[in-house]
Formats: structure tokens, C-alpha cells, sequence
């Protein structure tokens, strides 16, 4: 009855304006944000337009963390639950309701983030063993209500972000590598054994084809965050363990999988600004700038991929989620006292505009921002 | 009939000043007032709290670790029970002097992963038995040296090691013996304690001395410094061991042994149950994170700061009697965290400071971060 009702809606709409290509656009969903966000001990997924309007609201059992868009079927959404997490929700991209609330399966919990293959039917989540914190990747039958029919082992602990390289056939994930107590998920156990790589597995039979690590004497660096350009370079950031007083790289890039993992260096004027951690990262439309936020250090910094540097940063207290925006070199961030940006990088300059949208500077937005087609 | 009077008192007032730290806590952050504030006054403020606060604590670390290995050393070679005894108390005094400084994490005690070579907990791997266990039989008096330890597992070089060695019934009992057994486990003791007395004093020195010493590092904090651009941002340091000392109580040392029931209650989760010292250690890191604040003397250091120069003297108020309140409490508290978890009636009271650390700590970083000029988010206190 309800679908019934919208088909009517947009239909009538469609007549008003007239068959021309922008009502076709403007009957196609609008690009939104879709972020985590908590109200006191409440958590919500909300949508906001670029322009700070909302779209449609998800309430959640708890608290989110990162989400993933269904290929070939974009109107359907998941939201992952932060780790240790119990839950992903599976929710109409359109307006919000919720169509499968997935738990965890026993003796596992999710990480907070997941990617589909190519087709849209399969689902991979990153999930750990409670207790060993050994990484393992669910794998679920979107096709199926989202029935969990298997698992491979992620090639390390603590895996965080995924996500499939262009060529559709391989899963890179970042493992953290830090243990933690599985009753206080804030403590850790191994700072000074740590074991960070990423990993590349075979989408189809989960075979770990290889796995990255950075030099020996950067072993307290957690690769926990990744963006995949068009070319299949692989952008990591990461958080360090170790004294706050050093000064480290926290941005790598991999080529190809045969190569190096290459550092970037930050700037002189630019060092310990980011106070060791980067908690997002994402890639702009054209593959060429990278984004990374900072929420310890307040700060949103952009690089060139291409030439391996970074360009500048803008500030914003503590911005955490990023999602590429329209245009060249754009991005928007959210931040954890409210409020986000645009920011926007050129050959000169990076440049910050606030967006003015009371939503957007009235809620606390956590981790991540994606952006949905 | 006076006595129960008193002690409803003091309960309903430790009830309304939770209700009131939690009722500040959620009111909504107003303009911050420390934006009034200048470089000029957060250098003040900085500069009284490393010399009035960090550097006493960290020589009285290196003064009483010192004392521990001197003791560590006699009691190993003369191996009476008397010897021994000493050599507890001063482990205490040594654990005690660690408790009141844990909670500056940054700087010189990051390095060389020396937090956790000092006090390796919580240890829910049990890596603290395993390790040690490996080092006593694998090891012997000519293989365990004050150098050969520093090189070993970071489970078995600091406090908890020892506290095994000297409160293990069967290990305790070897530092009163003779034989390639008591030899080993006596080198084990002497290693570590040395190792621990090398540590602080290394700490207070890079804080004090050298080419570069920390506490001028920290002094010159400016445009132009490679870490801190800004005074505010080592207040913002500071800050964070305030709020580090309150939450490591709240949320693992009280909770973690606590548990959700007294049916789920982990005594031997407590930090310290061996040696009975667990809600010792909680206070002296609720009278550390009040000294912090307040100074030694009361109103001094973060204290002044809110009054005077943010003129926020309500919170000021409120947190001066919040951190009298939880102290209170805990020392109230006749008993062992071990044996109070376990027990209905004491649980109450346990549960009692649990609730006021938990209030103290949403108070200081909902109130007091802001007032401060560091409001702290929540994506940065606990991003992933």
C-alpha cells in the first residue's frame, strides 16, 4: 500500500514537471551523507543533501560505525555497528526503513565496516574472534536476506575497514593489529607486540594472495582505514601506539600489490598537528586527491596522490567523517561537536566553507561519512 | 544512635552531589569563557602544574624506587623474613609513589614503552604468570642481571612481576631460602626492582636534565614547536591526564572487579588483590587526579585557572567538592577491593564511588574541558 502510494507520488510529479531529462534526474534519489550519530546514549544513521537537508533518519540498537552501498541494487544500505559490534542493519537508501536487522554470529563481532563484491549479491564484513581478537571476514547472501554462509580468516587481528579493487575479484583489508580486552573494547593489550598489515584476499574463495606491512621500526602504526582509487592504488591511514611525542607518517599509499606500501610525509609546519591519528580517509571523484581527517588535532588534510604530497589542511574540531562532495578536489566533513565542512583543494590552496544547515551543526556526528548514489 | 544520624547524612549529601555533578555534566556546554584567556595565562597555568605537581611526583618515584631496590638487595642477601618485610613495605611505598604519577602518560614515560614495562596490567592473558613463570625456569642468578631484564618480556619487568615474587605464597617463600631455586627467584626481584629504579630515574632526569629536558620542551610550546603550536595545546595534554586518572578508576580498576552483580563480581580482576593494594591504588590516583586540579594546597593550578581567569567560580565550586566527596568515599571504604566486591553490604559503597567517578569523569569532560579553552570530542577521545 505504502509502495503503492510512492510509485503514485512520483508519478504525479512526473507529470507536473513535464517529460524532460532534469524531472528524470530529480525523480532519481539526490548523492546524500549518511552518518553515524549519537544523541546521548541514543544512535541514529542520518541522511543529509548537500545542502544540509535531511533526508531520512535510521534509529539504531547502537552505536554505528561505517556503512556500504549495494552494487546494482543501490537502494538498499547497511550499516555497520561499531566494534565489538552485534548488529548491521539492512535499510531502504530511499527512506531509511529498516529491511534486516543481522546479528553477529556466535563467537564473533563485527568490526564496523563491510563491502559488497561486484554484483551486489555477496557481502563482506569484517568481524573478529572475542577474547584472541583474530580477524575474520562474514560473508553474507544479500540475495538471501542477508544469511551469513561463510567466513574466511582476514589474515591478521583487529580487522577494520574493506574494500573490493576495481578489478572486482579482490578484497583488501586493513588489519589493526591491536588486541583488546573483549569486555573493554577500549583497552588494549599488545601495543608493544603489535602486528598491522593489510591484506589481500580472493573475493571468491577468501585465499589470502598477500599481505603488506610497513618497516619493522613503525610496527605501533594500526593501518585501520582505506579508500580505493579507480586505478586500484590503495590509500591507508593509520593511528599510532606509540610515544605521542614521535613524529610519524600516517598516510601510505600501494600502488599495486607487489609494491611497497609508500609513506607520505607531512609537511614540517604540519607535524603533530594531526596528533598521530587519522580517523577517516576518502578519495575524490576524479581519483586524484585524498582527504584525511584528524578529530584529535582538528584538522581535515588533503593530498595529491598523483605526486605523493600533501596539500594543505583546514581545521575543524573534531571532524572525523569524510565523504568525497561534487567537484574536483571536494569533500565534506563532519564533526563530533556538530557542524561540517566543504573542503576543497586546488593547485594554490586548500579551502574550508562551513555548510549552513542547522541539522548538520545541531547533531554530534561520529566516525564516518559515506556518500550514497 | 548519634553515629547512624551522621552516616545518613553523609549519605544523602554524597547522593545530591552526584545528582548535581550529573545534572552539570549534561547541561549544555555554554560559550567557552576561556577564550578570554591568553597564551600568557595557559603557560601559568601549565608551568605551575609540571612544577608544582609532575616533577615532585616523578622524583618522589625515582627516590622511592631507589629505596625499593636498595631494600630489594639486602633482603636478598641476608634472606630473613624480617628483610622480607621490609622489602614489602617498601614495594608498597614504591607502587603507592607509582599510583600518584600513572596518570601522566605523555612524555618521557611513552618512550621505550616504559608505562608498560612499569606497570604491565591489566593482563587478562595472564602474560604477567606465564612470562615469569618462563623466566624462573629458564632462567638462572647469572642469566637475570639488572641489564638482561630490561631485554625481557614487558610482563615481567615492573610492579605486578614483583608483587608475585614477593606475595606468592610459594614464590615469597624462596626469598627466605638457600638453593639454585631462591637464588634465581632472588635475582628476579633484585633485576626488576633495579630495573623499576633505573626507569623512574631515567624519567625524572629527561623531564629535568640533559641537552633538552622535557619541562623546557614543554616551556616553549609556540609557533614554530614541532608538537605543541599552541600553550593550550599542552593543557589540552594535562587535561587529558586529569580525565585519564578519573576514567581508568571509573571504568576498569572499580568496574572491571566490580562486575554488573555480585554474582558476576572478578575480584582477581582488582589490580592489585595480591598485595591487598587495590583500593589503595584508586585512591592515590583519586588524590593525584585532585591535586592535579586543585594543587597541593587547594585552589591552586586548573582551580585558579576556571576561578580567576575563566570567572567560572560555580564549577569551580562543584568541582573542588566533587573530588573532596569521591575521596571521602574511598576512604571511607574499611576493607580490600578483593574482598569488598564479593560482599552485599560493602558492594554499596563500592558502588557508591563507582558512581561518583563515573559522574566526575562526565563532569570533567562536559564542564571542565570547555572551560578550560580544550574542549575534547568524542571522536577524539575514542575514535576507531
Amino acid at each position: 500500500m505504502l509502495e503503492r502510494r510512492h510509485l503514485l507520488h512520483v508519478a504525479a510529479g512526473s507529470a507536473l514537471a513535464g517529460i524532460s531529462p532534469r524531472a528524470i534526474r530529480a525523480a532519481a534519489p539526490r548523492a546524500v551523507f549518511l552518518g553515524a550519530r549519537l544523541d546521548g546514549t541514543r544512535a541514529f544513521a542520518t541522511a543529509f543533501d548537500p545542502a544540509g537537508g535531511e533526508t531520512f533518519e535510521i534509529a539504531l540498537p547502537g552505536r554505528g560505525h561505517g556503512f556500504a552501498q549495494r552494487p546494482a541494487r543501490p537502494d538498499e544500505i547497511v550499516v555497520f555497528a561499531r566494534r565489538p559490534g552485534a548488529f548491521m542493519i539492512v535499510a531502504d537508501r530511499r527512506d531509511g526503513r529498516v529491511r534486516h536487522e543481522v546479528a553477529a554470529a556466535g563467537n564473533r563481532r563485527f568490526c564496523g565496516h563491510g563491502a559488497f563484491d561486484g554484483s551486489g549479491r555477496l557481502l563482506y564484513a569484517t568481524e573478529l574472534v572475542p577474547g584472541t581478537g583474530d580477524g575474520i571476514v562474514g560473508i553474507y547472501d544479500a540475495a538471501a536476506g542477508y544469511a551469513r554462509i561463510g567466513e574466511v580468516g582476514s589474515g591478521g587481528l583487529d580487522p577494520h575497514e574493506i574494500g573490493l579493487l576495481p578489478d572486482g575479484e579482490t578484497l583488501v583489508v586493513a588489519n589493526g593489529g591491536i588486541a583488546t580486552d573483549p569486555d573493554w573494547p577500549g583497552l588494549k593489550l599488545n601495543i608493544d607486540e603489535m602486528d598491522s598489515s593489510l591484506a589481500y584476499l580472493r573475493a571468491r574463495d577468501g585465499a589470502l594472495l598477500g599481505t603488506s606491512r610497513l618497516p619493522g621500526e613503525l610496527f605501533q602504526l594500526s593501518l585501520r582505514h582505506l579508500a580505493i582509487a579507480p586505478d586500484g592504488t590503495v590509500a591507508v591511514v593509520m593511528q599510532y601506539e606509540g610515544p605521542s611525542d614521535d613524529l610519524v607518517p600516517l598516510v601510505a599509499l600501494q600502488r599495486r600489490r607487489d609494491a611497497a606500501l609508500e609513506t607520505i610525509a607531512l609537511p614540517d609546519r604540519m607535524l603533530g598537528r594531526l596528533r598521530n591519528y587519522c580517523g577517516s580517509v576518502a578519495i575524490d571523484e576524479t581519483g586524484r586527491f585524498l582527504a584525511t581527517t584528524s578529530p584529535a588535532g582538528g584538522v581535515v588534510v588533503l593530498w595529491d596522490m598523483r605526486e605523493g604530497r600533501c596539500l594543505g589542511c583546514a581545521e575543524l574540531a573534531d571532524g572525523c567523517g569524510l565523504a568525497a562532495a561534487d567537484g574536483a578536489g571536494t569533500f565534506v566533513a563532519a564533526s563530533g561537536h556538530g557542524g561540517g565542512s566543504f573542503v576543497t583543494a586546488d593547485a594554490r590552496a586548500v579551502r574550508s566553507r562551513r555548510m549552513e544547515s542547522a541539522l548538520v551543526a545541531s547533531r554530534r556526528w561520529d566516525n564516518h561519512l559515506m556518500r550514497l548514489h | 544512635m548519634k553515629h547512624s544520624v551522621a552516616r545518613g547524612t553523609v549519605t544523602i549529601l554524597a547522593r545530591s552531589v552526584v545528582a548535581l555533578m550529573l545534572a552539570f555534566a549534561i547541561l549544555p556546554a555554554q560559550a567557552a569563557p576561556a577564550q578570554a584567556a591568553t597564551e600568557d595565562d595557559y603557560r601559568a597555568l601549565n608551568r605551575s602544574i609540571v612544577e608544582n605537581h609532575i616533577l615532585p611526583r616523578l622524583a618522589a618515584f625515582a627516590e622511592a624506587t631507589a629505596a625499593l631496590q636498595a631494600a630489594a638487595d639486602r633482603a636478598c642477601t641476608a634472606r630473613t623474613s624480617t628483610d622480607l618485610a621490609a622489602l614489602r613495605e617498601t614495594f608498597i611505598a614504591a607502587m603507592d609513589a607509582w599510583e600518584s604519577v600513572q596518570h601522566v602518560r605523555f612524555g618521557p614515560i611513552e618512550y621505550f614503552s616504559r608505562r608498560s614495562r612499569v606497570f604491565f596490567w591489566p593482563d587478562p592473558r595472564n602474560s604477567v604468570g606465564r612470562q615469569l613463570g618462563a623466566l624462573l625456569g629458564n632462567g638462572s642468578p647469572d642469566t637475570i642481571t639488572d641489564q638482561s631484564i630490561a631485554g625481557e618480556s614487558v610482563a615481567v619487568q615492573g610492579f605486578p612481576a614483583l608483587e608475585r615474587l614477593l606475595y606468592e605464597e610459594s614464590l615469597a617463600a624462596r626469598l627466605t631460602a638457600r638453593g639454585s631455586e631462591a637464588d634465581t627467584a632472588c635475582a628476579a626481584v633484585r633485576a626488576i626492582a633495579a630495573n623499576l629504579a633505573t626507569m623512574a630515574r631515567d624519567v625524572a632526569a629527561a623531564w629535568t636534565r640533559g641537552d633538552d629536558p622535557y619541562a623546557r620542551y614543554l616551556e616553549q610550546a609556540g609557533p614554530g614547536h614541532v608538537r605543541f603550536h599552541h600553550q593550550r595545546e599542552v593543557t589540552l595534554e594535562l587535561f587529558k591526564s586529569l580525565h585519564t586518572a578519573v576514567e581508568l578508576v571509573a571504568d576498569h580498576k572499580l568496574a572491571r572487579p566490580l562486575g554488573a552483580s555480585i554474582q558476576a563480581a572478578r575480584p582477581r580482576l582488582a589490580e592489585a588483590w595480591r598485595s591487598g593494594r587495590s583500593l589503595a591504588n584508586i585512591h592515590a590516583n583519586l588524590a593525584a587526579a585532585q591535586s592535579l586540579y586543585a594543587g597541593a594546597g587547594g585552589r591552586e593550578g586548573m582551580s585558579a585557572f576556571v576561578r580567576e581567569v575563566a570567572g567560572e567560580r560555580a564549577l569551580d565550586d562543584l568541582l573542588i567538592r566533587a573530588f573532596a566527596q569521591t575521596l571521602a568515599t574511598a576512604e571511607r571504604f574499611a576493607g580490600t577491593l578483593e574482598a569488598g566486591v564479593a560482599s552485599a553490604p560493602s558492594r554499596q559503597a563500592l558502588e557508591t564511588l563507582s558512581r561518583e567517578t563515573k559522574a566526575l569523569k562526565a563532569l570533567l569532560a562536559q564542564r571542565l574541558a570547555p572551560v578550560l579553552g580544550v574542549p575534547v570530542g568524542f571522536n577524539a577521545l575514542d575514535g576507531d
